[in-house]
């Protein structure tokens, strides 16, 4: 099960018991193109129409619909002040009223409350369960699948295939610039003076440094996010680093970033990213299911390889 | 009962010398070595190979410089001199604080269960650590983790001490649910803040905190807990009849001429000043105070003469070997200190409770 977003009907389910009024009181027969059919997460779920009230969680599978041109069908959010917004998403996201102040979907009383006829969030579990080692063919296709299937589901194919365009076009053009030059070695790191919270071969992260025409250093860890020796980080020897930004707090913006750089650079002391200071910082949002990511892959291919974008 | 028993191991102990005391000499003597060999070990192996020759090599060229060709590269010498040395040195240290403290803390409330957590005082360094490590560094004025965390453990400490006394007294059961209370509490004020956190990887450095790690040892972080331990241990040596007769009861303490009220109050303090430092420096590590003093019992009796050296030596040595097995079995990630020394402790435990003398040896704290 590698689908980017998990796609839930879930407020419709008559398992609920209580099915949102829209549901019934719906036009005798579907528009064009209904029912749409698709496959999520395992499950099989058939819309008679496009959903109208949408509830999104974590941040990213918003942007997603933003991309869409779908923001008037989105009737409640998650809060989102970890990192900076995508540019123009900032006044379509204070649109939109707030349904939680945290990243996490609210409790079930008032997810019930919103009338929601689709729920939209990330599951970054389909990453990590597996525990194997995608590839970055998976990370494309499955971004593209999910923006194709969006597309059925809100009656917009033709939006989401020129959106998918797009991001194939920017990828193809990174893979482009990027493809005869031997990859740098990247450290993709979140602080820690030991161990080290770093990313190893098996996620998200993983895939984007590789298709940004990095080789992660940590490729051989196995696990997506998790707890390095500082022997192993410090003899890694990479020449660029990427530090997760993000606020650790609702409403806050602590820099973090700053004081995570500053304790990695003192384990890598020996190693060329130190030694040139070479550093990005990557919003988490970025390094979670969306298409963000993709759109990460370009900025931290201009990272590691200036050369092959002039300006 | 409990009583009279070790009131005569207590005596039999002290008044048993010749080879009795040829015998403890070598046990103390066997336990320095173990603690030396596994020193050795912790120094020689890691996450990255270095050769022996090499990695004893940048030891010894830290100690006499320019004595052995310098064949290393800049990466291992930091890997060996600045990581791994400093990190076994503060296992040996963090070991045997922890079981030091849970020596004193069960002749100090009577109860054989008790730890060097049972007070309150490592709930309270977690939940200064929580706070650093979700609100930032500037929430605390600038504190840094373990600053936070030493402060968390000072007002838990003070918390617990306020509640346990009655009228300038402070007794064993007092002491004990003033502790356990307290726990809870500041387990629930750092499980808001968590729960309150926006980013699952927050959470996890936390939990990982939580469960004790010395992968961020480092030189400057030992001068510390070495000096409050030396210092901590010399008291408790000085006073080991006093804390033989407190274990024996109050009753025969005050017949023994102890002042029982003053002695508890410092050992009160001294105890948790002690978790104080060395959850700051290392996390919450359980289990080592609970078991180093049951199996120095088993081994030496109850003289605390003889059970704290013998103790401290114990807790060191297993500390050490848990730690190497936390960052060697899965390497190059690491594990929480919590999670080796239970998978190791426990069936050690175990099998020590299930030996004959066991009965005895938990019986008095």
């Amino acid at each position: 099960m590698r689908r980017l977003l998990v796609l839930l009907a879930a407020l419709t389910l008559t398992a609920c018991g209580q099915a949102p009024p829209a549901q019934e009181a719906g036009p005798a027969t579907a528009p064009a193109g209904f029912p749409v059919t698709i496959q999520n997460c395992g499950r099989t779920l058939t819309f008679d129409r496009p959903p109208v009230k949408v509830v999104t969680g974590y941040h990213p599978s918003l942007e997603t619909l933003f991309a869409l041109g779908l923001s008037d069908r989105v009737t409640g959010r998650t809060n989102f002040s970890e990192s900076a917004f995508l540019p123009g998403h900032r006044e379509l996201y204070a649109r939109i009223p707030e349904i939680s102040p945290t990243i996490m979907l609210p409790q079930k009383e008032v997810m019930l409350a919103q009338g929601a006829d689709f729920v939209l969030d990330n599951a970054m579990a389909s990453f990590d369960a597996a525990g194997g080692y995608a590839t970055v063919a998976e990370l494309d296709e499955d971004t593209f699948t999910d923006l194709h299937n969006l597309g059925r589901i809100f009656g917009v194919p033709d939006r989401a295939a020129k959106l998918a365009a797009g991001l194939r076009a920017g990828l193809d053009d990174v893979r482009r610039r990027v493809g005869g030059r031997p990859p740098v070695k990247v450290l993709a790191t979140d602080g820690g003076r030991g161990p080290v919270n770093a990313y190893g071969g098996a996620g998200l992260t993983h895939q984007l440094i590789t298709a940004a025409g990095g080789r992660n250093v940590l490729e051989g860890v196995k696990g997506d996010y998790t707890e390095v020796s500082v022997e192993q980080v410090s003899a890694a020897q990479p020449e660029a680093v990427l530090v997760s930004e993000y606020a650790t707090l609702r409403g806050e913006t602590t820099p973090t970033v700053r004081a995570k750089t500053a304790d990695t650079f003192a384990v890598i002391r020996n190693s060329p990213a130190a030694k040139a200071r070479r550093v990005l910082a990557l919003p988490v949002a970025a390094q979670h299911p969306g298409y963000r990511n993709l759109l990460a892959v370009a900025d931290i291919a201009r990272f590691l390889h200036p050369g092959a974008f002039p300006s | 009962m409990t009583t009279a028993t070790t009131l005569d191991q207590a005596s039999a102990a002290t008044a048993g010398p010749g080879r009795r005391r040829a015998r403890h000499l070598a046990l103390v003597a066997g336990l320095a070595v173990a603690v030396l060999a596994s020193t050795w070990l912790a120094v020689s192996i890691g996450a990255v190979h270095v050769a022996l020759p090499q990695a004893w090599g940048i030891v010894a060229d830290r100690l006499a410089p320019g004595l052995f060709p310098r064949t290393w590269t800049p990466v291992q010498e930091q890997i060996v001199w600045e990581f791994r040395l400093p990190r076994a040195l503060l296992a040996l240290l963090v070991g045997a604080g922890l079981a030091v403290v849970g020596a004193v803390l069960q002749a100090l409330v009577r109860n054989p269960l008790a730890d060097p957590f049972l007070l309150g005082v490592s709930s309270g360094a977690s939940f200064g650590a929580v706070l650093v490590l979700i609100l930032g560094a500037g929430a605390l004025g600038g504190l840094s983790l373990s600053g936070a965390a030493f402060a968390g453990s000072l007002l838990a400490l003070g918390l617990v001490y306020a509640l346990a006394q009655r009228a300038g007294r402070i007794t064993p059961s007092r002491l004990v649910l003033a502790g356990v209370a307290l726990a809870y509490l500041f387990q629930a004020l750092y499980s808001f803040v968590l729960q309150q956190a926006q980013s699952g990887r927050a959470a996890q450095q936390v939990l990982f905190w939580l469960m004790g790690s010395l992968g961020g040892a480092r030189w400057h972080m030992l001068p510390l807990p070495a000096a409050v331990l030396a210092a901590g241990l010399a008291y408790l040596l000085s006073r080991h009849r006093p804390l033989n007769a407190l274990a024996a009861g109050e009753e025969s303490a005050v017949s023994l001429g102890v002042n029982v009220q003053r002695l508890r109050v410092t050992l009160f303090v001294l105890t948790s000043l002690l978790v104080g430092v060395l959850v700051a420096t290392s996390g919450a590590i359980a289990f080592v105070g609970l078991i180093a003093p049951h199996a120095a019992r088993l081994l030496v009796g109850a003289d605390h003469g003889r059970v704290l050296p013998v103790t401290a030596l114990l807790g060191a040595a297993f500390l050490q070997l848990v730690d190497v097995a936390a960052r060697t079995v899965s390497a190059p990630q690491e594990l929480a200190l919590s999670i080796v020394t239970a998978l190791f402790g426990v069936p050690f435990f175990l099998w020590l409770l299930r030996r004959r003398s066991a009965e005895r040896a938990v019986s008095v704290a």
